[in-house]
């Protein structure tokens, strides 16, 4: 695992980010950079703020401080730019039911105004590659939820995102797809694709993501490899659920350890 | 009063709680106030002017028969309109499974789930009485005639049967078809439901006292009227009409659960799933082929979630059948002018386009997809509308073709107006807060029942606005113009209400 690289131009940028809901501080001034290649895990307990930055980052909530770009363009500004190099993915599968897989794809590549003949084969590809060819004529509220998480992910896919950001990414998987769509994330990461991934799986982190940063009450109170959360939080032996326990259940000590990490 | 956990009246008053508790304008209890006491108070005031136009506004003898012949017409269209609330509520029961997870998982008794859940749709169903009948009773008591105020225990007796004979009705198709095809067939039956406000309209003249009588169907409507002079009885305050009423109602009851209990259990453990329809064959080496264009695949995928989806679709035809009631009588007895035709046409296209509306705008399947997508919300927003205002327009320029072959200058108020009804309807729609989530039927449909009061208020003013408005135009009268150009301004309150303006969508 390696830290973040810096001799990249940054494709997601966070700056003092912030968001509350009425008295309740969801994300309190975030700072967060990515870059290409990056497969980051944001991890946290419940309500402590990941959901709510991932959608900021989705231009589907508004911040009410600070300022986020995605590949150089200005989300408040620029936000179709910004947009157009982005693909996000919540937990619930972003489907319609009376869709056909095809169809589906094909209303995303209408969104995203895409070339249909290009559209067209890269949807090929990722359906053959996750093997819901044979399917892609039925309606999606056919598929069980593994296959409709799959499908979700071809959409994400299929106007070549070069930001991902993904909401529990594999609720609803069996093993074998799990691992197919483990394997097709590290080799997108591999050709560049930044990565912004949320779990409560920590065995899914701790084997695919190349930094880690952990969220508690809407602040990031540290960020690094495992090897450099390992040497701050627990023993060179510890898991990665260890060093999460340790850092966001311990109070005082965390957030003595933001200013030495961050 | 502290109620018992888990006894029949805590099972009821939860469940009365949770479906009234959309209803309360989002914790602002002085705006509920004023609207529903504003509400209470027109409608009584209503009632005064009616008993006043009447010359009812003294005592009289209720007891006499030709007033109890009049109150047993009166409940049986009351009844009527009991029965078609109580019909959808029994089906919207079958579809329940899943928000009744919690009490079927319990160890309560599930006789006693079904009767709270049965209760608590008998105070649905009573509520069609609290706008039309009760006000009227409350005004007489006060000028009088407390007697009336028997309307209550009758009225509540009546909600008690139209639900207990829907359930028995709805346990019979069970019975006979199973679950899956029930679920299938429900659409159906709800949509020919208006068509019973129309036989009652066309046996009404058989009614002596009718202005279109015809003596043909006299016996028929005798036959339907008879049994309602029993709680026309209770009504004029004979004791035992009441006692027997409250007898019947029970007895319905009792046998509505006997009968429906398994029936209904099956129906909501039953997932509520349709069998998925068969892929399009295609051969294996066909590859995918894309077509270009925003708004084409904006509008096709509108279309295509709502045409592929029976239940929807059926009751999105089913729209403008509601409309055919109130013109039934005058359509068939050659009083209908002109001017009706276009205030006819009017309102079935606001009502299909307000219907359309709130399915393409306000209730979105994937909203985050959307949100997410690199449109700015205005054109995808304007897209949706595009999508729900197409068929309508079709259709109704049919309408004002139709009418303009007789008349040019109605034809073109009835495509005018309802052009600007329709538009009226899709900005209520952009300006509402938060749009719906539709996953499926029965998510929009409890989509629509959350919606704020406010907003049925504005879509009902728009409508009946542009309706009045339409006839006074086709009667060359300027009065129309001026109705029209007060109800232009209904949206732009609706904007002004609210700046969180379909935020599900994103904020760009």
């Amino acid at each position: 695992m390696t830290a973040a690289p810096t001799n990249a131009a940054a494709t997601l940028q966070l700056r003092a980010v912030a968001k509350r809901y009425g008295d309740k501080t969801a994300v309190a001034a975030l700072d967060l950079t990515l870059y290409p290649g990056e497969f980051y895990a944001l991890l946290g307990a419940n309500g402590a703020g990941k959901t709510t930055t991932l959608r900021m980052i989705a231009g589907l909530l508004q911040p009410d401080a600070g300022s986020i770009s995605l590949c150089g363009h200005d989300l408040a500004t620029a936000p179709v730019l910004a947009k157009q190099k982005l693909a996000f993915l919540p937990d619930e599968p972003l489907l319609y039911g009376k869709l056909r897989c095809s169809e589906y794809l094909e209303f995303i590549a209408g969104l995203w105004q895409i070339d249909p003949t290009q559209a067209a084969k890269r949807g090929e590809e990722l359906l053959r590659w996750l093997e819901l060819w044979p399917q892609r004529d039925n309606y999606c509220d056919s598929l069980s939820r593994g296959m409709q998480q799959k499908l979700t992910l071809v959409g994400a896919l299929i106007h070549a995102p070069q930001v991902l950001i993904l909401d529990e990414p594999l609720t609803g998987l069996d093993a074998a797809s799990s691992r197919k769509v483990k394997d097709l994330l590290a080799q997108l990461a591999r050709d560049g694709l930044t990565v912004l991934f949320t779990t409560h799986i920590l065995e899914v982190a701790e084997r695919l993501a190349t930094r880690i940063g952990l969220i508690r009450a809407g602040q990031l109170i540290a960020e690094g490899s495992l090897d450099e959360l390992r040497a701050r939080f627990g023993a060179s032996d510890s898991t990665l659920e260890d060093v999460f326990l340790s850092a966001t259940f311990d109070g005082a000590e965390a957030l003595g350890a933001v200013g030495r990490t961050v | 009063m502290k109620l018992a956990p888990g006894g029949l009246p805590w099972l009821v008053f939860w469940d009365v709680r949770i479906r009234t508790r959309t209803y309360g304008f989002g914790g602002r209890p002085l705006l509920a106030l004023l609207i529903y006491g504003g509400l209470i108070a027109a409608v009584h005031g209503g009632a005064w002017l009616l008993l006043r136009r009447f010359g009812l506004n003294r005592p009289i003898d209720l007891a006499a028969p030709a007033l109890i012949a009049i109150y047993a017409e009166l409940l049986l269209l009351l009844f009527a309109f009991m029965l078609m609330a109580a019909i959808a509520s029994s089906f919207r029961l079958l579809h329940s499974g899943r928000a009744l997870t919690l009490q079927l998982g319990s160890p309560l008794p599930f006789g006693r789930v079904l009767l709270a859940q049965v209760l608590s749709l008998v105070f649905s169903t009573w509520s069609i009485p609290l706008l039309f009948a009760i006000p009227v009773a409350n005004v007489s008591a006060l000028l009088g005639q407390p007697v009336l105020l028997l309307i209550y225990p009758v009225t509540i007796a009546l909600a008690v049967c139209a639900q207990a004979l829907t359930l028995l009705f709805a346990s019979g198709l069970l019975r006979l078809f199973g679950v899956v095809r029930m679920r299938r067939l429900m659409p159906y039956i709800q949509a020919i439901v208006p068509l019973l406000i129309v036989t009652l309209n066309l046996f009404e003249r058989g009614n002596p006292r009718s202005q279109t009588h015809n003596a043909d169907f006299g016996q028929w409507f005798e036959i339907l009227a008879a049994p309602m002079r029993l709680p026309a009885r209770a009504i004029a305050g004979e004791p035992v009409a009441l006692a027997a009423l409250l007898v019947v109602a029970g007895l319905l009851l009792w046998l509505a659960l006997r009968a429906a209990s398994r029936g209904v259990r099956v129906a909501l453990t039953t997932p509520d799933t349709v069998a998925a329809p068969a892929a399009r064959r295609q051969s294996a080496s066909a590859g995918l082929r894309f077509q270009r264009g925003l708004l084409r695949a904006m509008v096709l995928k509108e279309w295509r979630t709502t045409v592929r989806e029976p239940r929807l679709a059926i009751s999105l035809l089913a729209t403008p059948l509601f409309v055919l009631p109130l013109f039934y009588s005058r359509l068939f007895t050659g009083q209908f002018s002109p001017s009706m035709a276009v205030v006819a046409a009017l309102l079935a296209t606001a009502q299909l386009c307000q219907r359309t509306a709130n399915l393409t705008i306000s209730a979105e399947e994937a909203p985050a997809l959307l949100g997410s997508a690199p449109q700015a919300r205005g054109r995808i927003i304007a897209y949706k509308c595009a999508a729900a205002l197409l068929p309508v327009i079709g259709l109704m320029s049919i309408a004002a073709v139709w009418i303009g072959y007789y008349d040019p200058w109605r034809g073109m108020v009835c495509f005018v107006c309802g052009l600007g009804a329709s538009f009226c309807l899709c900005a209520i729609e952009v300006a509402r807060p938060y749009p719906a989530p539709r996953r499926s039927f029965v998510q929009v449909t409890a989509g629509r029942r959350k919606r704020n009061p406010l907003d049925i208020l504005a879509i009902l003013f728009v409508e009946l606005g542009w309706a009045a408005g339409a006839w006074f135009l086709a009667e060359r009268s300027l009065w129309g113009a001026l109705i029209v150009f007060g109800v232009l301004v209904v949206p732009f309150l609706q904007w002004w209400r609210d700046a969180n303006k379909q935020s599900l969508l994103g904020y760009y």
